[in-house]
């Protein structure tokens, strides 16, 4: 893996350079106590002492702990899954702990008593192993590993949503927590933690030997004797209990399982026993730096700034930083999977499927807006005469959802079609990230006086966010991947800042939280007649690129040779899936999956040709949001669920099912 | 005969659909009079309850009793569902005349004035301070539902509270109070200057334990051993608290050796609704005025 990246960088200068500022921040932070402790009298000085003692250098020492673990972790993950952005947050370690966390306050709040970091090991552990099952089926490819990593990582996020909102003020120590503080007021955290690291050594010392002779690839390390699935098992094991451990003592510190092994890689460490020395000490000082430099800075402004949050908005941008390094001598990510063929039509299946999607569609289009819930909680259909009542409230929802939806699903068969990657989906490049973002910036500034400025900043920042992503993907070659790369980036960023803003505790976040749940119950009639009429007109536009869908998933040799532009094709067709997402966005909120599920029903039922993929997606898309939309409404009433977590929540077991099912065809 | 066959269809549904709040405010034919208010925030439903007009509606009913606490959401009250998720079928079916929201749903306004309409009252305007400001929104919430009368009164009250707390607090040996939450096992927030509890704390004549500054809605989050002072303070966690900080506080040395935890001032009052209007302040006032008889010295 480490071919790609030049030694650019000195390790002894660069952790010179880091201990030096180290060194400088501890000095300012440290100067005044050490003074006045030293020559400690007075109970004021004495009470100094006391805070130097044991919450001063704790902190410290937990720094250093929590980055070593990290970074070391980071290291083991990397070489046993041959993939350079794997990373504890990448494969999703934190948001499963995060999500148990919260799950335990909420229904079994004695639990956290017995041991929060139980908690967080089993919601690690589960997250960890859904990642694997997932990306497993395509030999735990980077892109496929960090895909599926976002994936259970935004549904863990989801479900911890609305919990957040059902339960909010339960909760507020969530958002700390995923944020990641380091501050301590004694030494037992800091001991507790050294000695489950410590208890890791042994079995590290035991896999250090194999894991070695992978440097040299897993062929060669097979040849030599070394069991290479079963040190594969183990050393993920090893490495998520590690993060786990760190995790649960001090929360989710971002990106430094990435960054420590990264820098040590572009320090030219290539043996592993290297990196992992110096991936240690860089993710120590860079833990330390950070967290002396928040200190200092951070001082009495009333504002909390999380640790945690900030080595993720300085680390996620170091995917990026990859990409750019990440040349197409690359094979692995860039190779076309098999295990997502293209087939040819089935004629004899066609018919009956159409017939089966199209009174499905309108089944739940005409029937389910009908379905609803009296005051008094029973469930009733809703007689003609009322129509003029309830309508003008149910039928702007269903209808947004239902567009947004069909447009979702659409932008979803593209990508998917054109990185022939299962678990491409709008939600994935970037592009809702972005609309988050710009409601995150209207909302913290105060400013969320109505929906249509919220649903303008959402798009704006669909827009930049588009440009960002595109700009990368075609700065070299391998434009999908690329791209996919980078809105996974973008997400990680914008989640470390969300988190920021969430941890402030403002009654604001709240708010942003409501918007990123997807709320159907603002949506207007002009809005949901917007998002319908531009489902039908994208389909259109869509259906006029089938070509180019249909060819350019055979490569990029077979689809220059039939006279296809590519890099037009391609940016043309990602404008038009970021387009369909800024339009529905704003309607259902930035994570619905829906766009990550429709397609994979479509392949299950057997459409293979483009354009009957794009209207059978649109079709299905705009039923399953209809549906959830239904669910919403009805299941916890007099409650309204948010319309666009729910789809997801309901979406996640789902596509696990297909994605199994896809695996035994 | 086939319209009458309508008619009756639609008095059933409705029959079916009617309220048991909405029957008791209006007596009129079941669910068709605008009866009463839906009130969409919490502090000023507390503020309607304490005025003696309980609204027809409130928004989380189900959470009021953890939070809130005081005064009771009486029997009958509608549910509204979530405050960032309202159900707006339910609050249409309501017939409400008048529903009060928050600036924190000034984005549901146009969507509300269709059903009734709404009015925006805010209980976080900094021209004010927070108690002055909750006493202007008490009134002008007042003169919405006609219970100017019952606002004086109950306002008037509150000034006969603070008359007797003064004469209760004069008796003992006074410190300053720090007011926290505890959020998990390493952090609180602290509260400060803008907040209802802080500035009730004031109102009360007592001295904050907490000088430094904090954020826009009255309190800063901070590590615990943010809190240690060597100061003499009474330290007061407001309920709910989580399950494990007294064992995270008592394996702390920096704690355990704080001169005010070693004098055993520090302690819980139950919780009362900190983003709340005037009776969450009373609340306030009464439950932090019989804890601090219970810990504190006579003079």
């Amino acid at each position: 893996m480490g071919q790609s990246l030049k030694r650019t960088l000195d390790p002894g200068l660069l952790s010179g350079a880091l201990s030096a500022a180290a060194v400088i921040f501890g000095a300012i932070l440290l100067r005044e106590p050490l003074q006045t402790s030293l020559a400690a009298d007075s109970v004021e000085e004495q009470f100094e002492r006391l805070i130097l003692l044991h919450a001063t250098l704790p902190r410290i020492t937990m720094a250093i702990l929590c980055g070593a673990g990290l970074a070391l972790s980071g290291t083991i993950l990397q070489q046993v899954l041959r993939n350079p952005l794997v990373a504890p947050d990448t494969v999703a370690v934190n948001a499963g702990a995060r999500l148990a966390l919260a799950l335990a306050a909420v229904l079994a709040p004695g639990l956290l008593g017995f041991g929060r970091d139980l908690v967080a090991i089993a919601g690690a552990a589960v997250s960890t192993l859904l990642v694997l099952a997932i990306a497993g089926s395509r030999r735990y490819s980077p892109l496929s590993m960090i895909l599926a990593g976002l994936v259970v990582s935004l549904y863990c996020g989801a479900a911890s949503t609305v919990l957040v909102l059902l339960k909010d003020r339960y909760l507020v120590g969530l958002f700390i927590w995923g944020s990641g503080s380091l501050s301590q007021q004694s030494w037992e955290p800091a001991i507790q933690l050294a000695l489950r690291l410590l208890a890791c050594g042994l079995p590290l010392a035991m896999l250090m030997r194999p894991l070695s002779v992978m440097d040299a690839g897993e062929e060669a390390a097979r040849a030599v004797g070394v069991p290479v699935e079963r040190v594969r098992i183990f050393a993920v094991g090893l490495a998520v209990l590690m993060a786990a451990f760190v995790t649960s003592a001090v929360g989710v510190i971002g990106f430094i399982g990435l960054a420590a092994p990264a820098l040590a890689t572009l320090c030219g460490a290539e043996r592993f026993v290297a990196r992992c020395f110096w991936s240690t000490i860089f993710g120590a000082l860079l833990l330390v730096v950070t967290d002396l430099a928040v200190q200092v800075t951070g001082g009495d402004g009333g504002a909390f700034i999380p640790t945690g949050a900030v080595t993720a908005v300085i680390g996620s941008p170091l995917l990026l930083v990859f990409l750019s390094r990440l040349r197409s001598r690359e094979p692995q990510l860039l190779a076309v999977d098999a295990s997502m063929p293209v087939r040819t039509p089935h004629p004899a299946r066609n018919a009956p499927v159409w017939a089966f999607l199209a009174a499905g569609a309108l089944l739940c289009l005409c029937f389910l807006p009908l379905i609803g819930r009296a005051p008094d909680g029973s469930w009733f259909i809703l007689p003609a005469n009322m129509f003029g009542e309830i309508m003008p409230w149910r039928l702007p929802r269903t209808l947004g959802a239902a567009g947004a939806g069909g447009l979702l699903a659409i932008g979803g068969y593209i990508l998917q079609r054109v990185t022939q990657n299962p678990m491409a989906s709008p939600e994935i490049i970037g592009v809702s990230a972005g609309a988050i973002m710009g409601a995150a910036i209207v909302l913290a500034l105060g400013g969320a006086a109505s929906e249509i400025s919220l649903g303008l900043a959402a798009a704006a920042g669909s827009f930049a966010a588009l440009v960002f992503v595109l700009n990368i993907a075609f700065r070299g070659p391998a434009a999908p991947e690329r791209m996919l790369l980078a809105g996974v980036a973008l997400t990680a960023l914008v989640d470390a800042a969300v988190g920021v803003f969430s941890a402030s505790g403002s009654p604001s976040a709240v708010l942003l939280l409501a918007w990123m749940a997807g709320s159907a119950g603002g949506v207007d009639m002009t809005m949901a007649a917007s998002a319908c009429a531009a489902a039908l007109i994208f389909l259109c536009v869509a259906l006029l690129g089938s070509r180019w869908l249909a060819v350019l998933p055979l490569g990029t040799p077979v689809a220059a040779g039939v006279g296809v532009r590519v890099p037009l094709a391609l940016s043309s067709l990602f404008a038009l899936v970021a387009v369909m997402t800024a339009i529905a966005t704003p309607v259902i909120g930035p994570l619905t999956f829906v766009g990550l599920m429709a397609p994979h029903m479509v392949r299950l039922l057997g459409v293979r040709s483009a354009p009957a993929g794009l209207v059978a997606s649109a079709l299905t898309g705009a039923a399953l949001m209809t549906i959830a939309d239904s669910l919403a409404r009805t299941i916890a009433f007099p409650l309204q669920l948010p319309t666009g977590v729910l789809a997801s929540l309901i979406s996640g077991p789902v596509l696990l099912l297909l994605i199994a099912k896809g695996r035994k065809q | 005969m086939h319209k009458r066959g309508m008619n009756l269809t639609r008095r059933a549904v409705l029959q079916g659909m009617s309220l048991p709040a909405l029957a008791a405010c209006a007596p009129a034919p079941a669910g068709l009079s605008r009866g009463g208010v839906a009130a969409l925030d919490w502090a000023l439903a507390e503020t309607m309850i304490a005025l003696g007009e309980p609204p027809a509606g409130v928004v989380a009913a189900a959470d009021w009793r953890r939070f809130v606490v005081e005064p009771a959401l009486p029997d009958g009250v509608t549910d509204l569902g979530l405050q960032q998720e309202l159900n707006f079928e339910l609050i249409a079916a309501l017939r409400p005349r008048l529903i009060l929201i928050s600036p924190f749903l000034e984005r549901f306004k146009p969507k509300l004035d269709r059903i009734a309409p709404s009015v925006n009252l805010s209980v976080y305007e900094h021209a004010d301070t927070p108690l002055a400001n909750r006493i202007r929104i008490t009134r002008k919430l007042a003169s919405h539902i006609d219970a100017e009368h019952a606002a004086d009164a109950y306002i008037s009250a509150l000034d006969a509270l603070r008359d007797e707390a003064e004469a209760r607090l004069s008796r003992l040996k006074r410190r300053p109070v720090l007011l926290v939450s505890f959020i998990d096992n390493r952090h609180a927030r602290v509260y400060g200057g803008s907040s209802l509890y802080a500035d009730t704390l004031a109102w009360l004549g007592l001295q904050n334990g907490w000088r430094k500054p904090v954020g826009y809605f009255g309190f800063a989050t901070v590590g615990l051993e943010d809190l240690a002072t060597a100061a003499d303070v009474e330290l007061i966690a407001v309920e709910p608290v989580p399950p494990d900080i007294s064992r995270a506080l008592s394996s702390s040395p920096l704690w355990t050796e704080l001169p005010f935890v070693k004098a055993g001032r520090e302690g819980r009052i139950p919780p009362v609704f900190m983003f709340g209007a005037l009776p969450s302040a009373q609340r306030f006032a009464k439950l932090l005025l019989a804890y601090l008889e219970t810990k504190w010295d006579r003079a």
